[in-house]
């Protein structure tokens, strides 16, 4: 979607990615989570990005995550006066799930 | 001429300017540098003009012309082509998209369409003329069609050849479809006086700039550059005869004191009196100080003269004095040796002695004829007195030639004794110290002209010539020095006044010039001021009524925009009042109404009748506006857009929602960018709807796994059901009187789901426990839609997503209804 313009997913597709770069993160951390320590994952999307600092032993790369997490929750909302957002800033969301997913897999399997 | 400068001259020829020596003035500045300097030059005239009746029907509308589309490609944020259609008439059109989502494009793609300029890069650095061009697409070309008012199409094109931001064809297909130039359909002018485009940088800069670029854009908007051109043209010619005068008369002053800081006046050198008397007065004597530069050998008894004459006494002549001298004296001795002899008494003795001789010899009588004596003429008388009357002869000669001798030594001497010439007697005003001297001497050293005797002549000569000698040399020398430091004093005074005698021949007329100059600028002033005014005045009286629209809460009232002044005092004066007080616009006002107040100084302008654009295009103007302003701003720009076509890009979507809360007519475009500079151009309605419509659309999307559907539907929804309940909310409460701000902070605080349809459906956030039954009463499909909301963005929908997304609208709907 945020590659190859398409005309089936004109117009939309921002939001469209957003949801769906959230909830790979959100399954991500479930799934590293049942590996690593069963029962965070049924915590706050919050607190699971808040422990995963200290599992994964990489504060920064926690912390982007959050902010990323915080950002695409906020753009799944409705917002008065907001538009979604642009490219550019789901091309670097989506690079920091990217990084996560990578690490957290490398973790558990 | 422009119309405006008709307007002028018409007026110019009303009694009593019409007769006044600098209405010529006038005349010629309208005409132009050249033909005012070529009058004031004496080397032109001016003709006058026909006076030219008012074109009647001045205030009717041209043809209007509307945007139809804009099409951009490979410039700025667009890659691949990507057009923009815009229903041309009257309406209000919103572009809106995200910074950087290429919206910027179009509205900077029409001006540079239209204009080949572009005020946002003007401004800044090179950089941004030089990154005009897209980096992912190779050809580049802008098109913008229009729709001019009963003549047709008219479509405008830039076609880029090269990477240079100019290196491209313009193409201009008219009414007829024939190809015609951009500068035939007569918009140059008018794109720049009625300018019709507006980056929101362009008048929050132009505020900030000060009053007198304000009163640039402003005036050049009343289409007034023609009358500033003129006074300013009169102002600078004034400024610079005035220059000239002053250079003039600096020079003069600088000349005077130069004469005034030569010693001693330079020994009375009439030469600087006369210059200085020349300059003394304003009114120079110029052709007194040209006679003087080149009176350098004329007749005149100067005292530059008088030196030289002295200068050309030759010396005395030493050697020849001394030479008579010993003639001289030679001729005295010869004549001390016949001292006592007389030559004519030998001479008489000798001819006696030979008649007597004669007579004896004939009588031989021995008494003597002359005294009877007797026995006295004998033989041996005869003899002696033969031999006698030898030396008697060789004495009378000797005699002779001594006083020949001497009396030609004498007139010789004399030669050398001529009296002093006449004029050293007027000598003594050059000042020499020689001069009593050389003169006393002179006249005794000629006195010797009376003396006849060689002896006392050659004392006189001898005696008198050395010093007589030396007197006159140092008068010559003194004479020389005297005259060598005058012409060293005099030099570069005379090169002073000869360098600065051009500038005073300009300066002499240009003091009259500068009087006339200056009523002629004065008089255009006036006129100038009274044709701004009136053209002002409706601009001003909408200016107020847009800010008053704009303005809602604020506490700054504006009075009045007056347009002041000239030249470098030319301001614009916002009469602006805080509460009733008096204050200074720029220094009370917020950045936020800084901009409304542009705002209201631009709309005006742009929907002037006599503007042949019927559309304005407003770049981002809700940068720093709160939502009441916004509220404002889409009241006033629906206002124009009554009668005019608004063509608004916006980077957010305040104004969008508050032009639909306020139910005016839009439509609204968004504006997104995709990768490689692909733009995406949509028409939306209202957010609840575009929602419910993507997540239609999703479900319809073959080529998107389930899996991708399922996760992303409920998103759209929730986010539909969202956006309906902050409506419902913000409806209700503002109808009720409250504050944006306060709404504003409301919805912001309770952003979840949950929080906000508690406050939709109970205007109280907190009674989120109520919400469940509530929704049941509507029906169970709402509280199904309501549970899926809440989870949805987290997970997968496992139901059936059509059904999810025809619910959502229906509680959409039913919460819109609600109200």
């Amino acid at each position: 979607m945020l590659d190859r313009a398409s005309k089936d997913t004109r117009g939309m597709w921002p939001r469209a990615a957003v949801l769906l770069a959230r909830q790979s993160l959100e399954v991500g951390l479930k799934t590293y989570w049942s590996a690593k320590a069963r029962g965070v994952e049924e915590c706050s999307a919050r607190a699971q990005l808040l422990c995963l600092g200290a599992y994964i032993a990489d504060d920064e790369l926690a912390g982007q995550a959050s902010q990323a997490w915080g950002a695409l929750s906020r753009a799944a909302h409705f917002h008065p006066y907001e538009l979604p957002p642009t490219r550019e800033e789901l091309v670097g969301w989506c690079d920091t799930i990217a990084k996560v997913l990578e690490k957290t897999e490398s973790k558990w399997r | 001429m422009s119309e405006i400068n008709h307007q002028i001259v018409n007026a110019l020829f009303e009694p009593p300017h019409a007769d006044q020596p600098w209405a010529l003035i006038v005349l010629a500045a309208l005409e132009g540098e050249a033909s005012l300097h070529a009058l004031l030059d004496g080397v032109g005239t001016v003709q006058r003009p026909v006076p030219v009746a008012p074109v009647a029907g001045n205030a009717t509308e041209p043809p209007g012309a509307y945007v139809a589309a804009i099409t951009v490609e490979g410039f700025r944020g667009v890659g691949p082509s990507a057009t923009l259609s815009i229903r041309p008439g009257p309406g209000l059109t919103l572009v809106v998209g995200r910074n950087g989502s290429g919206k910027s494009s179009f509205a900077e793609g029409l001006e540079y369409t239209l204009t080949g300029r572009n005020y946002r890069w003007e401004e800044r650095a090179k950089a941004w003329s030089k990154g005009w061009r897209n980096l992912h697409h190779d050809s580049a070309a802008l098109k913008a069609d229009l729709l001019v008012e009963g003549k047709g199409p008219v479509s405008v094109a830039r076609k880029w050849t090269g990477d240079e931001l100019d290196s491209h064809d313009v193409k201009c297909t008219g009414p007829a479809k024939q190809t015609q130039t951009l500068e035939s359909i007569g918009w140059d002018t008018a794109l720049s006086t009625f300018r019709p485009f507006l980056s929101y940088n362009e008048l929050g800069t132009l505020l900030e700039d000060g009053p007198s670029k304000l009163y640039d854009a402003l005036s050049g908007v009343l289409g007034l550059s023609d009358l500033v051109a003129v006074q300013t043209l009169l102002a600078a010619t004034k400024k610079s005869r005035q220059a000239l005068c002053d250079e003039a008369k600096d020079g003069a002053a600088e000349i005077v004191s130069l004469i005034d800081a030569v010693p001693d006046n330079g020994g009375n050198d009439d030469r600087l009196d006369r210059a200085r008397t020349a300059l003394r007065t304003s009114a120079w004597n110029l052709a007194a100080l040209t006679q003087l530069l080149q009176n350098e050998n004329t007749v005149d008894v100067s005292q530059l003269e008088m030196l030289r004459r002295i200068e050309s006494i030759p010396p005395a002549d030493v050697t020849g004095v001394s030479a008579v001298v010993a003639r001289l004296k030679s001729a005295a001795k010869a004549l001390g040796k016949l001292a006592g002899s007389d030559a004519e008494r030998s001479r008489q003795r000798a001819d006696l002695l030979e008649q007597a001789l004669s007579f004896h010899e004939s009588h031989h009588d021995q008494t003597c004829p002359v005294c009877n004596t007797t026995n006295v003429l004998g033989e041996q008388w005869a003899a002696s007195s033969r031999d006698a009357i030898a030396t008697l002869r060789k004495e009378a000669a000797a005699c002779e030639s001594a006083t020949a001798g001497a009396r030609s030594s004498v007139r010789e001497a004399q030669r050398f004794l001529s009296p002093p010439p006449p004029f050293l007697a007027q000598a003594h005003t050059v000042g020499l110290a020689g001069l009593k001297n050389a003169r006393t001497l002179w006249i005794d050293w000629a006195a010797g002209r009376d003396i006849d005797t060689p002896a006392e002549l050659a004392a006189h000569l001898e005696g008198r010539v050395l010093e007589f000698a030396e007197a006159v040399q140092t008068l010559v020398e003194q004479a020389a020095a005297e005259r060598g430091r005058r012409e060293d004093t005099w030099r570069p005074i005379a090169a002073a006044i000869q360098a600065w005698l051009p500038t005073a021949r300009q300066a002499v007329p240009a003091k009259d010039q500068v009087k006339q100059l200056k009523a002629a600028e004065d008089w255009w002033k006036d006129a100038a001021a009274t044709i701004r005014d009136e053209r002002f005045a409706p601009i001003a009286e909408r200016a107020r009524a847009v800010w008053n629209q704009l303005r809602l809460q604020s506490n700054v009232d504006l009075g009045g925009v007056v347009l002041e002044g000239t030249a470098g005092r030319r301001r614009v004066v916002l009469q602006v009042t805080v509460d009733g007080t008096p204050a200074e616009a720029l220094g009370v006002m917020s950045q936020g109404e800084l901009h409304s107040l542009a705002l209201s100084l631009f709309l005006p302008r742009a929907t002037l009748p006599e503007s042949p654009f019927r559309f304005i295009c407003i770049d981002d103007p809700v940068q720093s506006m709160d939502p009441t302003r916004v509220e404002g701003l889409a009241r006033a720009l629906a206002d124009a857009a009554k009668t005019r076509q608004v063509i608004v890009f916006t980077h957010d979507d305040r104004l969008p929602q508050a032009v639909r809360r306020l139910g005016l007519q839009a439509n609204v475009h968004s504006v997104t960018r995709r990768a490689r500079s692909v733009v995406e151009v949509r028409e939306v309605v209202d957010p609840m709807t575009t929602l419910i419509d993507d997540a239609r659309a999703v479900t319809l999307t073959e080529d998107l796994p389930t899996d991708v559907a399922a996760r992303v539907v409920p998103g759209f929804c929730r986010a539909a059901v969202e956006a309906a309940c902050m409506e419902v909310v913000r409806r209700r409460r503002l109808t009720s009187g409250e504050t944006h701000d306060a709404v504003e902070e409301l919805l912001a605080t309770n952003a979840r789901t949950h929080p906000l349809m508690a406050l939709a459906l109970f205007d109280d956030e907190k009674r989120t426990s109520e919400v469940m039954p509530k929704l049941l009463k509507v029906g169970s499909w709402a509280v199904d839609v309501f549970k899926i909301c809440k989870a949805g963005a987290h997970e997968r929908h496992e139901g059936d997503l059509k059904l999810l997304v025809d619910y959502s609208a229906r509680l959409v709907k039913h919460l819109a209804a609600s109200h």
